[in-house]
């Protein structure tokens, strides 16, 4: 059934080879990505290992590339994704990489460079032009007008004296600094300046952080040295721009004129040196995603050379990694062709090497397979070739979360999501989406898929879309002369209970196919169905356990622990069937025996059913009932006499369980050590040299005796807890279908009894509020909800009866995350 | 099954159905299911499956098969032998005599008193 079942069969290999080949041979097992090195050298500080130095040349590149693409990305460029797969590159292919990359870095900071400045003048020149195009109106004002205010005295005249001249300052600042600066100015010169402002309307792009700020043009005005310096030192420390602007409007003229023709040849020169710099981004952008993934597959490389020893002749390298043994053609493949590449003449040389070390445990998924192994990996990896527990619970999982999840229409819902996404699948992978949450939902699309589609076998067994039942074949409920449901009886009693006793009520054959649509519209809906839920709910749970029980005996033949058999499998399952199998069967007994209507004699009446929970309590502590009225005691002949004999049978399981297997473990251990010690005595007296590693195994009786203890303590009260524990499905199956119903009663039912116009309106209304009510807290809170529960079965109730989890993952060099553009770090 | 009808005590031999229907079930139905998930859980994995991913496939078939018809014949047999009855508001049950069982004379209604959530005289589309 290949790796799915069970994890492969990994062998421990030594690899010898040659200096020259090495690079070549890596690379190519990179490619297979089926090869997990051990790192030969783990004392060994990260700077001093062999080729430390190609490592960081690799480093130095990623940066540079990475400089690259963040510039790339400043100009909105493409960076174009072909899908194909460059091999890394050779060694002495390095330098030419690097030198290119050097080289591209160099022009791009240039030209960085350059831009800046000429975008400085530019701005410069700017608020030149504006400066001079303010002071111009400022002064027409004033000339025009030669008896204008400004230039008047408000004092009387001194004689002689003539208009005063003002000096003035030009200046640009950014309009937040306005108000402060005016501010200052006023305080320090104490009132003696006026300010003029006019703001520029069009903002400016700043070259150093490229924002757009709007600045504002002043002048300000004074009269004296003293001022005029105060003035500058104030302007200085506000860091505001001063521009010199002439007195004479001619001068001015001049200027502005030379300023536009500056501003024209800035501005041609700035985008010569734009057209050019997006030139040469988009030349390397054509070509980036090969180089990343170029240097990022030489890093690997480097560093799996890294764990590699390097042998006595220092002509080849030696590594140790552990292979799948049916991939072992492959890998021999890749050696040869890793080697024809070098050019070198030396074959390389797989060794394989027996050893006691546990391998690692290797799944082989597809995408459908590899969500259910993420589940279970989650918990615990799987112990070296034991039997795999994601193979069933593909199904299982969706089968328990649709028991819980049960509503047709909430899964109708989920299945258009989950299809959606595996139908797209190509097209969304492809679109690279970040996003932790859609990436969690896209993983588990085909776990959604199943989901979905088995709560909607559910919802429809259990009779309830959206909270209400679809009547197809014709309910076997029926409202006949039995019921007296004339129209006295029905306006004197407010409920009404159909017996089933009469054949005109209850029709003798149940709803074909689910629950019967009576069963929403019932008062007593609720009583019903709770017994069915609890007797489905815990007959599930112990055929779920019973088939955890069996996957264990598979582990026991496998491993070849015969001797479990005997001590764990067969008193474990015994003691499991013979208590709560049997509890099973009395309810399908109860189901089968007793009812209402005539063919039932009196025993066998509705009246005289009894509670199966109470007979498996009584058979438990071994008490007779008393006869009551004309019911029997006992469901059939002979009950309790069968019940002692299955109480006796699994009370002898526990001391099976417990003793026997330490004392067979002692006497295992026992031949064992003897074994050693014999053919230990036998190579010495040939004269051969010692074997390898000979382990002096501790054995401590008490030890595995508590071990043994606990073990069957948890077996047996997990028994009774893990079947008590399956109850969560009727549990969260009646909190689903309450709240699906309350929401329907409480919010849609309300817009549906609206009369007239305003009704529809309200109804579109509150069919939104439903809507969007529906998918958070019923499809997204239930079902996170259900998914944990059923997690936990699994990972609780089902897997502790086989399950041991102490492996560790296969981790192989593999150059697939690298092409799929994975954001991981090499070792 | 002991204990009904305790006559037949005999080794008479008795058409399957026939046993089926005194336990208060109909055949047809057992029939049909059992041998839709019959197909898909004995027949379909020994047919589809070809490849790399067949013993996925035949593990989800027969699992699927299993679990869905267990599943389903719980709820049959719960509702074989029902033990109580469903309690219904006196509203619904005229509902049900008038839509279900299409015994009700709605025109006999039109001078009783009042029905809390129904009125029959302004809303019923048709007379019975």
């Amino acid at each position: 059934m290949g790796s799915i079942f069970r994890s492969e069969e990994m062998a421990l290999c030594q690899l010898f080879l040659s200096s020259e080949a090495a690079y070549n041979c890596v690379s190519e097992i990179g490619e297979v990505g089926l090869v997990q090195f051990r790192d030969l050298n783990p004392d060994v500080n990260a700077f001093q290992r062999k080729f430390v130095h190609e490592v960081r040349r690799c480093d130095e590149m990623d940066r540079k590339l990475r400089y690259l693409e963040k510039e790339i990305l400043k100009d909105k460029l493409q960076i174009i994704d072909t899908g194909e797969n460059p091999a890394a590159p050779q060694p002495r292919e390095m330098i030419d990489l690097e030198a290119t990359f050097e080289k591209l870095e160099n022009e791009l900071r240039e030209v960085n460079a350059n831009a800046e400045t000429l975008k400085k003048n530019s701005l410069e020149l700017t608020e030149l032009k504006h400066v001079l195009a303010t002071t111009q109106l400022f002064f027409q004002g004033r000339d025009s007008e030669p008896n204008s205010s400004i230039t008047q005295n408000l004092l009387p005249a001194e004689e002689g004296k003539g208009p005063v001249q003002l000096g003035f300052v030009c200046d640009v600042t950014n309009r937040e600094r306005m108000p402060m600066f005016e501010r200052m100015l006023w305080r320090v010169c104490r009132g003696n300046v006026f300010v003029r402002q006019s703001e520029v309307q069009q903002p400016l792009e700043d070259p150093v952080t490229r924002e757009e700020v709007f600045k504002t043009v002043f002048i300000i005005f004074f009269q004296g040295e003293q001022l005029k310096t105060k003035v500058k030192k104030i302007c200085e420390g506000c860091r505001t721009t001063m521009y010199p602007c002439p007195e004479s409007a001619q001068e001015r003229k001049e200027m502005g004129q030379g300023v536009e023709g500056r501003l024209a040849d800035l501005r041609t020169v700035l985008n010569q040196t734009t057209d050019h710099r997006h030139r040469v981004l988009a030349a390397a952008a054509k070509h980036l995603r090969t180089w990343f993934i170029k240097v990022k597959k030489m890093k690997a490389i480097y560093h799996t050379l890294n764990m590699l020893n390097l042998d006595v002749t220092n002509k080849c390298l030696i590594a140790e990694c552990w292979i799948p043994t049916v991939d072992m053609g492959s890998i021999r493949a890749a050696l040869r062709k890793g080697t024809e590449r070098a050019g070198s003449s030396v074959q390389p040389i797989i060794n394989q090497m027996l050893t006691n070390q546990m391998p690692p445990t290797f799944h082989r998924t597809n995408k459908f397979t590899a969500g259910f192994q993420n589940l279970i990996d989650s918990y615990g990896i799987a112990t070296y070739r034991e039997v795999n527990p994601a193979l069933y619970t593909t199904t299982t999982f969706p089968f328990l979360f649709a028991v819980m999840f049960g509503d047709a229409g909430h899964a109708t819902i989920m299945l258009l999501f989950s299809a959606w996404m595996v139908l797209r699948e190509r097209q969304l992978i492809a679109a690279k989406m970040s996003g932790e949450i859609w990436n969690i939902f896209f993983g588990g699309r085909y776990i959604l898929l199943l989901m979905s589609l088995f709560s909607f076998y559910t919802g429809v067994i259990y009779n309830d879309i959206f909270s209400k039942s679809f009547n197809i074949f014709g309910s076997s409920w029926h409202i006949g002369d039995n019921a007296n449901a004339t129209e006295h009886n029905l306006q004197a009693w407010g409920e009404l209970t159909l017996n089933p006793y009469y054949r005109d009520l209850y029709s003798g054959e149940p709803y074909p196919f689910g629950f019967d649509p009576i069963w929403q519209i019932a008062v007593n809906k609720i009583a019903f169905q709770n017994s069915y839920k609890m007797k489905i709910s815990i007959i599930i749970g112990v055929f779920h356990m019973i088939f955890g029980i069996m996957v264990s005996l598979i582990n026991h033949l496998f491993f070849r622990r015969f001797w479990n058999i005997v001590c764990e499998f067969l008193p474990q399952l015994i003691f499991l069937v013979s208590l709560f199998g049997y509890l099973c069967f009395m309810v399908f007994y109860k189901w089968v025996s007793f009812g209402s209507g005539e063919e039932f004699d009196i025993q066998h009446n509705s009246d005289c059913a009894p509670s199966v929970l109470i007979y498996f309590i009584n058979m438990v502590l071994l008490k007779k009932d008393k006869p009551t009225g004309h019911c029997d005691v006992w469901m059939y002949d002979n009950q309790f006499t069968i019940q002692l004999i299955l109480l006796v049978v699994a009370l002898l399981c526990v001391p099976i369980m417990l003793i026997p297997k330490p004392f067979i473990a002692r006497r295992q251990h026992n031949q064992r050590m003897r074994q050693l010690a014999v053919s230990r005595q036998l190579l010495e007296t040939q004269g051969a040299g010692t074997s390898a590693s000979s382990h002096e195994e501790e054995f401590e009786f008490s030890e595995v005796f508590i071990e043994q203890a606990i073990h069957t303590i948890e077996f047996v009260l997990g028994c009774v807890s893990h079947t008590a524990s399956y109850l969560r499905l009727w549990a969260l199956s009646l909190a689903h279908g309450q709240l699906s119903e309350v929401l329907w009663n409480m919010v849609m039912k309300i817009g549906l009894q609206q009369a007239s116009t305003v009704g529809c309106v309200m109804l579109y209304l509150i069919f939104s509020f439903w809507a969007v009510l529906t998918v958070s807290i019923l499809v997204l809170m239930e079902g996170l909800s259900a998914f944990l529960h059923t997690l936990r079965l699994h990972w609780v109730e089902f897997q502790s009866k086989f399950y041991k989890g102490e492996g560790y993952a296969f981790a192989p060099l593999t150059f697939k995350n690298i092409i799929n553009g994975d954001e991981e770090e090499a070792a | 099954m002991g204990g009904r009808v305790n006559k037949r005590r005999g080794r008479e031999r008795e058409c399957v159905s026939q046993l089926i229907g005194k336990m208060g079930a109909n055949a047809i139905p057992i029939g049909v299911v059992t041998a839709f998930f019959g197909v898909v859980g004995l027949i379909l994995p020994f047919i589809v499956g070809r490849g790399p991913n067949k013993g996925v496939i035949q593990v989800v078939l027969v699992i699927t098969a299993a679990s869905c018809w267990l599943f389903w014949l719980l709820a049959y047999m719960h509702q074989m032998n029902p033990l109580i009855g469903p309690q219904l508001h006196n509203t619904t049950v005229i509902a049900l005599q008038y839509l279900w069982d299409h015994n009700l004379n709605l025109t006999e209604l039109e001078n009783t008193t009042d029905f809390t959530t129904v009125d029959f005289t302004e809303t019923s589309p048709v007379t019975a």
